[in-house]
């Protein structure tokens, strides 16, 4: 038989392949069929669901005035438990409570109102149970699946559920590091003057772990821990990056071990936090350590931050230090650090020498002048 | 058997495994794709956004957008840039040498002044006149570069990353509405992965028909004109089909030049965007890649499905195909550049399986969808044609077409719900059925102009887009 059209002769082949079975019949009685089928069910799908849609939107709206009414009496009324109980079986009459994205809609708006008004974790848990949530959220937390695990983890950390300490103990022991991270976090969101605990934590922590838990810490502000200083011991560099933080954070200045120790760390990260932390402290005292680190640095990054940091702890000798680097830096992102902190140890170096040598060069003038822009500080 | 004959048996055989090949790659896309989207709604619990839009330990992030000739709809377009809810950002706009007042504007809005700047060009550009900052503390976020005119969007966007001060940039377009958590939700995969991420893309929507309000969006629609709708649903599968799976595997080979954030250093050490691209997004994440390749250091490039960005697309005939052809050329042009990339196995999943497929199967279908036409014609005019197994295996594909955009539209209304009526989902579905005969002949006519201008070397040219401006929402 001739060739017909492209690409036919490649089927014509496969039909040889198959032997018994026609490969054009297989398409007509059994491949277009099917394709058949699942555009019909897509487009149906389509159709329902986007209906579905926007008839749950539509009822959302009519439930949204009740909910808003019900949840600010039970947040603001000041009623009696019994009273509280009441109020929540005669709403639940009134919309149809029955129904799943009912029930949804109900529990994410005690979670926004938790969100918008920095909400009491007890009085919150107190209505949470009256409309029967905490079983939703206590099963999740046993769910097999790792995600509806992670969403109770969520929930209970929303809700400030102490009382369920014990189980997120149970998931710090998980393989998932998702879940075992977020369990950590709500048990440090449970208890922000624990945070010590962090020192046993072997897996490595993300920027996401280390916001969330500044984040706490940050909102809380709780006692700081006798032992916060042994998560600077710790083996994971990512829990020495964040205690350096957490002292940082509670204006607790480096002993003199400490700082030798972590500015000459050998993760570079630890190095670039710590003198990051030293300047934000003002430690005049680790002014020689940070000189002499300066001069052996090869990481970038690292030198950048001793160049901060020397604007807040620097003296004459750091001064000196940098007029001699502004002669023979040639990268320029240092060279600009350079400037920036010399105008801020002597405001008007470069006027006066401009004055009395002119011995600048464009690009260094032109540094100074950035620098010294009061839009551009 | 003539020399004739063995020719096109020989075309015919190719075809066809051609054809299955293809087929089977988009059955791969699609299951990879399903997966990434699961995995992407599971860990939504693991850092929740208003964690990042609150802390102060957020990473800095520069929002990068060269504007030329933008002076209707500037001030209003850089007013909703500034609104992104994030607590360390700044908004970098470059006028890119513009002939009407859209600096004059910018001026006498935002209370600018022209500051003492130090230029470091780290990335080539034309040269800069100045940078204006504003005088009001409200505005303190906002940074002005003016510099000569570059011809090209990749001048002004890299003079825009030279003058930026955050180690993350988002590149965008002045003219496109951002979701107002745009920074946040771009800026997660970045903070969630302990690999190095070096950019992040999100979905991109369509803003014809669209009504916004303070500069967000406030109602979408599907779009009512013909070139639009067609784009509409061939964004919703690019984006939510194709670029997903190749996130899910890591090889993304393109971050729309509409909106991406991509690390800083990376930028510059890969060279910026290079001027004379026609397809710069693709070309500079080509080149971003090769450099993590070369320098043997591990790497992810992420895409988020969620829909940050609004942006108007053409909608006239001629518009719409000068820009087809120019995304052709950029595209023959960028493969062309990185040649050397393909199965060299130095460059990883990038030169093994992602490029390959750029060039198999979104350069080279066009040209064999061309071929199979004419080998069609020559059947018809010279032989009997066997009509019954053309209807069939036309059928058969057409149906395959039809399931993949389907299964696109249905991820899309899941995961977005974004039409505001029933009826424009029965616009939506009709616009499936009829895209393959209406829209996607004219798509494979300017690609084959487009390779045909690129062989022929003939002089870029990138048009300008008339823009009908934002539908504003009904008070």
């Amino acid at each position: 038989m001739r060739i017909y059209f492209f690409g036919f002769k490649f089927f014509e082949t496969l039909e040889l392949i198959s032997g018994q079975v026609s490969f054009l019949k297989a398409l007509k009685y059994g491949i277009i069929p099917l394709f058949l089928t699942i555009v019909f069910l897509l487009i149906i799908t389509l159709l329902f669901n986007h209906h579905i849609h926007l008839e749950i939107l539509k009822r959302k709206k009519s439930v949204e005035e009740a909910t808003d009414s019900i949840l600010t009496q039970l947040l603001f009324g000041n009623d009696s438990y019994e009273n509280m109980r009441i109020a929540v079986e005669v709403f639940k009459f009134g919309v149809p409570y029955t129904r799943r994205w009912c029930r949804q809609f109900v529990l994410e708006r005690i979670l926004q109102m938790k969100q918008i008004f920095q909400l009491d974790g007890e009085i919150l848990l107190n209505i949470y149970k009256l409309f029967e949530f905490e079983k939703i959220t206590y099963g999740l937390l046993r769910h097999k699946k790792w995600y509806k695990r992670s969403l109770g983890i969520y929930q209970l950390q929303f809700l400030h559920d102490v009382a369920k300490k014990k189980e997120l103990d149970l998931l710090l022991k998980e393989r998932n590091s998702e879940v075992k991270s977020n369990a950590l976090i709500t048990l440090i969101s449970f208890s922000p003057e624990r945070f010590a605990i962090l020192a046993n934590y072997d897996n490595p922590l993300n920027k996401a772990d280390e916001i969330k838990i500044l984040d706490i810490i940050y909102h809380n502000t709780p006692v700081l821990p006798k032992k916060t200083c042994i998560l600077l011991k710790s083996k994971n560099t990512s829990i020495v990056i964040l205690g350096i933080k957490l002292l940082s954070l509670y204006q607790v200045p480096f002993s003199e071990k400490q700082v030798t120790r972590l500015v000459r760390f050998s993760n570079f990260r630890v190095r670039k936090e710590a003198i990051e932390a030293i300047g934000k402290l003002k430690m005049k005292e680790a002014n020689k350590v940070l000189i002499d680190q300066y001069k052996i640095e090869l990481h970038k990054e690292v030198k950048m931050s001793i160049l901060v940091s020397f604007k807040n702890i620097g003296n004459q000798e750091n001064l000196e230090l940098l007029k001699s680097l502004l002669n023979t830096e040639q990268d320029t992102d240092l060279k600009f650090k350079i400037i920036d902190a010399i105008v801020s140890l002597q405001p008007y170096f470069f006027e006066e020498r401009t004055n009395a040598t002119n011995t600048f060069d464009q690009e260094t003038y032109s540094m100074a002048l950035h620098v010294k822009d009061p839009y551009l500080v | 058997m003539s020399l004739y004959e063995t020719i096109l048996d020989f075309l015919e055989f190719i075809g066809g495994i051609f054809s299955a090949v293809y087929l089977l790659a988009y059955l791969i896309l699609g299951i990879l794709a399903f997966i990434s989207l699961k995995e992407f709604y599971r860990s939504k619990y693991f850092l929740r956004k208003t964690i990042l839009t609150k802390s102060n330990q957020a990473v800095g992030v520069s929002i990068v957008a060269p504007a030329y000739n933008e002076s209707v709809t500037i001030v209003s377009n850089v007013k909703s840039l500034l609104s992104q809810e994030y607590p360390k950002f700044e908004v970098v706009i470059t006028n890119d040498g513009s002939t009407d007042d859209t600096l004059a504007k910018l001026i006498e809005e935002f209370s600018l002044v022209k500051v003492n700047f130090h230029y470091q060009e780290k990335i080539k550009t034309k040269p800069v006149r100045g940078h204006y900052k504003s005088t009001n503390p409200v505005y303190s976020n906002l940074l002005v570069v003016d510099k000569v005119n570059g011809g090209s969007k990749a001048d002004g966007s890299n003079a825009g990353i030279n003058s930026s001060k955050y180690s993350l940039f988002i590149c965008t377009d002045v003219d496109c509405i951002l979701r107002s958590d745009t920074i946040a939700t771009l800026a997660k995969p970045f903070i969630e992965n302990t690999e190095k991420v070096i950019a992040t893309g999100a979905m991109i929507r369509i803003s014809n028909s669209c009504e916004f309000k303070d500069g967000r969006l406030f109602k979408s629609h599907f779009p009512s004109n013909f070139f639009a709708r067609f784009q509409e649903l061939e964004y919703i599968r690019s984006y939510l089909f194709g670029r997903m799976a190749w996130s899910k595997i890591n090889g993304l080979l393109l971050v729309s030049g509409g909106l991406g954030m991509f690390d800083k250093e990376t930028v510059i050490d890969a060279g910026g965007y290079w001027h004379e691209s026609l397809g710069e997004d693709f070309d500079l994440i080509m080149r971003m890649r090769r450099l993590m390749h070369e320098r043997k250091k591990p790497f992810l490039i992420k895409y988020v499905p969620e829909s940050l960005c609004w942006t108007e697309v053409p909608s006239t005939f001629n518009v719409f195909f000068r820009q087809r052809i120019r995304w052709a050329r950029g595209l023959i042009q960028t493969i062309r550049i990185h040649r050397r990339v393909l199965f060299n196995r130095k460059y990883g999943l990038t030169g093994l399986i992602a490029l390959p497929y750029f060039l198999f199967f979104e350069f080279a279908v066009p040209i064999f969808e061309v071929i199979g036409i004419l080998i069609l014609l020559l059947n018809l005019f010279f032989f009997e044609v066997h009509s019954y197994a053309l209807m069939i295996i036309t059928v058969t594909i057409y149906l395959f077409y039809i399931t993949i955009t389907l299964l696109s539209v249905l991820g899309d209304q899941i995961f977005f719900k974004h039409y505001a009526s029933q009826k424009e989902m029965f616009s939506l579905i009709i616009t499936v059925f009829s895209e393959p005969i209406l829209y996607h002949p004219l798509n494979v006519v300017a690609s084959i102009i487009g390779y045909y201008h690129f062989f022929i070397n003939k002089r870029k040219k990138w048009g300008e887009m008339t823009r009908k401006g934002f539908k504003k929402a009904l008070e």
